[in-house]
């Protein structure tokens, strides 16, 4: 934690404003991390705000020992969450509609809408699949860039394990998608010669037999 | 005899499992850390899958974990709340928060009274009974009539 950050924190037990400023800096992060968890904005925003009204409630009792505010952020959002799953447990279908959606707005030819929101929706499938601590280290890693350190602190891991964890989720993540019916990646050339393209995500089983 | 034997007979088999097994994990951990510096490279921005599996061509898992760590760092990017959203929960949380400082920030007492009140009455009742039990032991009415012959 940077003293400034540390120096708001205390100064944001007493003051309003100063949790104000809190807020704004880690608002946009805790939604994201908290969407991807619910795969749509109603329940988001519901959980986003929870997980604030506690931060809110119990600011008084925080205490530095070490690890950035944003970790106990993102460890009241993960609890919100949980709870959230253990709530609608029965009715497992969790649609992946918005998810999906968002990725249209790119402007590339319809075609290829299409097709980027095929794999995206296979992809976030799959990820859903995972058991929920590896879903949580891709949704850290890899919408909010975190290190492997930063990860650790927030999962009450050490960096050698997440570095570990990371391994064995990429590696179930990718028998998820053989599943799923994704045959493989695999890293072409393109054909002028000049870079590798970065990815080519391969068709179908069915279509590739 | 017999055990000692079959016991010498296992021996290279144990040493070859040992060694496999430190094998194994060492090799686990070296494919560890280049997943690791490949993730940090692709979330600086550097696509940089093929230098890697030029690098490390022995390492054939990587062939299928490094184009899938690319695909998620595609597909997965951060998502930000809509602006009325914002406006509205930061509304919400300054009038909560200043309701709050006015009444001041709430006790230990205050937050968790009904769990203290139960714990205590738990904690009362259960000293009550081991007195009990314990004057029922010693006083006289509960000792067994000695002879005095």
């Amino acid at each position: 934690m940077t003293e400034s950050e540390e120096a708001l924190v205390e100064r944001a037990k007493v003051d309003p404003d100063a949790f104000g400023m809190l807020y704004q800096q880690y608002v946009e992060r805790i939604y994201s991390y908290i969407y991807y968890r619910v795969s749509n904005h109603h329940d988001a925003e519901d959980l986003t705000a929870r997980t604030f009204q506690q931060a809110l409630k119990h600011i008084g009792r925080y205490v530095n020992k070490g690890v950035p505010f944003s970790a106990w952020l993102y460890r009241i959002a993960h609890n919100s969450v949980a709870n959230w799953h253990r709530a609608h447990s029965r009715h497992r279908f969790i649609s992946l509609d918005d998810l999906v959606m968002m990725s249209s707005r790119s402007k590339s030819a319809p075609d290829t809408i299409t097709e980027r929101n095929e794999e995206r929706a296979a992809l976030l499938r799959a990820i859903r699949q995972l058991p929920e601590d590896r879903q949580q280290l891709l949704i850290l890693k890899f919408t909010e860039r975190l290190s492997n350190r930063e990860i650790g602190q927030i999962m009450g891991r050490t960096e050698g394990a997440i570095k570990s964890l990371y391994h064995r989720t990429l590696l179930a993540l990718r028998d998820e998608l053989e599943e799923e019916g994704f045959a493989s990646f695999e890293l072409l050339h393109s054909d002028n010669g000049d870079e590798p393209s970065p990815l080519t995500f391969l068709a179908h089983k069915e279509e590739g037999d | 005899m017999n055990y000692f034997k079959e016991a010498v007979d296992l021996l290279p088999q144990t040493w070859q499992r040992i060694v496999y097994g430190t094998r194994a994990i060492a090799r686990k951990q070296h494919v560890d850390d280049i997943l690791t510096d490949h993730v940090g490279a692709l979330i600086d921005g550097t696509h940089a899958s093929k230098l890697y599996l030029d690098r490390y061509p022995d390492e054939r898992v990587l062939a299928s974990l490094l184009p899938l760590a690319e695909h998620v760092n595609e597909h997965l990017y951060p998502v930000a709340p809509t602006a009325g959203f914002r406006n509205r929960l930061l509304n919400d949380l300054m009038r909560q928060a200043h309701a709050q400082h006015e009444r001041g920030n709430p006790s230990l007492w205050t937050e968790k009274r009904k769990e203290i009140i139960i714990g205590a009455t738990i904690t009362s009742v259960i000293s009550a009974v081991g007195v009990l039990a314990y004057f029922m032991h010693i006083l006289p009415f509960n000792r067994r009539p000695t002879s005095t012959g």
